[in-house]
């Protein structure tokens, strides 16, 4: 039989080499890691809180685009669960309810977000303001004119709009349009006259006088 | 980044075109309040001229398929604006100050279109409780005393108009509930009402009066949401059924449809579902339905239904 490697072999002398190695190091890690809790306990002392000391550090040891993509995607998450956390600009935004200067802070918080080229046009409060930069960096707010139909939600835009090609016709045009419409069994929504138009109710009245009714079904019996 | 504020209008409820409502069949009392707001709404120019204004502001009470949705619905329509149905749910939330912000949000998104929209909050109660004083969790009850205090002022700037339903007016906060110029309760329909209601749906078949003279009677206390599927579902049935090989009879239908339409369980038990086969409404029911009243044999006849079977068909002298 082979004789089996004994203890003073090569192999062995190197293992313990490599041990010895191991166990050096992991002496120096302990200090280290010591020393690190003395220089948190210190920076505790000193009025930081650790535990963002430590979101700091981690934040620096990543590479800047996965932070960034972490970021967005947290609010993304924390938006869509409804639970966003308020930045100093929100809370003012929030505040302007009840306070008319968090306005003024509103608009000097944006001036902070003004890029170098290009605008931002925001609407606080009732009015629009408009933010830039001048060719010396600095940021200007002024008040802005929107063009009106920015503002609008499409859907109500479009619901708003008649379906059908209002009539040129006059209020007594319009009366007999819903008449007719009474008889064509069309109902008395299908008025082609839009909210603001004097013509929608003498077609609303043209089509309850023709049915003798007032559009809610027939009348009592 | 996220768009922190919901800017968009559909964000915060449905918006119902005026094609797609209905009018409501209601009793007379309240037709003719809805009728005068109307016309109210129509003069503005007038009233304005000798400093008086339009109400813009309803809340209507009344128990579950009663019809205050269809009713707000059919108003916008009848003015001709977008209605959005606003939900109670995008205003809950148990970080304090958000609802209260979701409602200021609301308001300032809607006084923001060009076109007015017609506003309408569905289980109100849920969004006006009554302001708390017990003092048990102060916290909540500052949140809730700011939504209401947020909901209050909003209501006093916006210059549209709003709809509030609820099925619990009690529930509704004081102050708010008096923002309200016009209050209508919609009540469970009457028997004309319930009549014009079983036409409706039951289209393009007709009953002959005496039937729904009696279908009407039986389900006295029912809601015109529940009317209603029952209507729909035998219609369903005839159309389904036949194709699908079930027993089309009669008996076989209404026990089917009885079934599966049914009020709910706190609403009181029209005798309809209470007696089933066994009410007399049931054996008046000609069958099968026709779409002409003239296609009914005469009543003293007795009628063979769809399968050849002649069932029992005597109407009761009216
Ligand atoms: N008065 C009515 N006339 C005709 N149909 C009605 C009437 N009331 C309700 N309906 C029908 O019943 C269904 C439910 O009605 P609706 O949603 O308007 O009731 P609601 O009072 O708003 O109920 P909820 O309290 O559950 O919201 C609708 O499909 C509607 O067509
Ligand atoms: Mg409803």
């Amino acid at each position: 039989m082979a004789t089996s490697p004994g203890r003073n072999t090569v192999s062995a002398s190197q293992l313990q080499g490599y041990i010895d190695r191991i166990e050096r190091l992991r002496a120096e890690k302990k200090q280290i890691g010591e020393d690190e809790k003395a220089v948190f306990a210190e920076l505790k002392a000193a009025g930081f809180t650790p535990a963002r000391v430590r979101d700091v550090l981690k934040i620096r040891d990543a590479k800047p685009g996965d932070y960034d993509e972490a970021k967005a995607e947290l609010d993304m998450y924390l938006h869509a669960l409804g639970m966003e956390r308020e930045s100093p600009l929100f809370q003012a935004v929030g505040l302007m309810d009840v306070d008319i200067t968090a306005r003024d802070q509103v608009i000097e918080a944006f001036k902070l977000l003004v890029p170098k080229k290009g605008e931002i046009i925001v609407k606080i409060g009732k009015t629009p303001v408009r933010l830039w930069r001048d060719s010396d960096g600095e940021a200007h707010a002024e008040d802005y004119r929107e063009p009106k139909a920015a503002a609008q939600s499409s859907a109500v835009q479009q619901a708003a709009q008649p379906r059908k090609e209002v009539p040129d016709v006059d209020d007594a045009g319009a009366e007999v349009l819903g008449a007719e419409a009474y008889k064509a069994n069309e109902p008395i929504t299908s008025n082609p006259f839009p909210w603001d138009d004097k013509r929608r109710q003498a077609f609303d009245k043209g089509w309850r006088d023709a049915s003798g009714t007032d559009g809610m079904g027939p009348g009592g019996d | 980044m996220v768009s922190r504020v919901p800017q968009r209008l559909e964000s915060f409820g449905d918006i119902l075109t005026p094609e797609e409502a209905s009018e409501p069949i209601l009793a007379a009392p309240v037709r003719a309040a809805l009728m005068e707001w109307l016309e109210e709404i129509w003069a503005k120019d007038e009233l304005e001229a000798v400093g008086l204004k339009p109400r813009r502001r309803a809340i209507f009470t009344g128990i579950p398929g009663t019809g205050k949705t269809t009713l707000a619905h059919h108003l916008a329509a009848r003015l001709g604006l977008p209605m959005l149905l606003v939900r109670p749910e995008q205003f809950l939330s148990e970080y304090v100050g958000a609802s209260a912000r979701a409602i200021g949000q609301l308001f300032q998104c809607v006084q923001a279109q060009e076109t007015p929209v017609f506003l309408f909050f569905d289980e109100f109660d849920s969004m006006a409780a009554k302001r708390m004083t017990g003092g048990k969790n102060q916290v909540a009850e500052q949140d809730h005393n700011h939504q209401i205090n947020t909901l209050l002022k909003s209501l006093d700037t916006l210059d549209t108009f709003a709809v509030a339903a609820t099925n619990f007016g009690d529930r509704i906060d004081e102050a708010v509930w008096r923002r309200f110029e016009i209050q209508i309760d919609l009540a469970a329909p009457g028997d004309a009402e319930r009549r014009r209601i079983l036409e409706r749906y039951f289209a393009p078949f007709m009953l002959p009066r005496f039937a729904l003279d009696e279908l009407s009677e039986a389900m006295a206390t029912a809601t015109p949401a529940l009317m209603r599927q029952f209507c729909e579902h035998i219609k369903r049935q005839i159309i389904v059924g036949p194709k699908a090989n079930w027993d089309m009879r009669r008996e076989a239908v209404l026990v089917r449809v009885l079934e599966t339409v049914k009020p709910h369980p706190d609403a009181g038990l029209p005798r309809l579902w209470s007696r089933k086969l066994d009410d007399r409404a049931c054996a008046a029911l000609p069958w099968p339905l026709q779409k002409n009243l003239d296609a009914y044999p005469e009543p003293s006849a007795p009628a063979a239904d769809a399968s050849g079977v002649v069932t029992d068909f005597k109407p009761r002298g009216r």
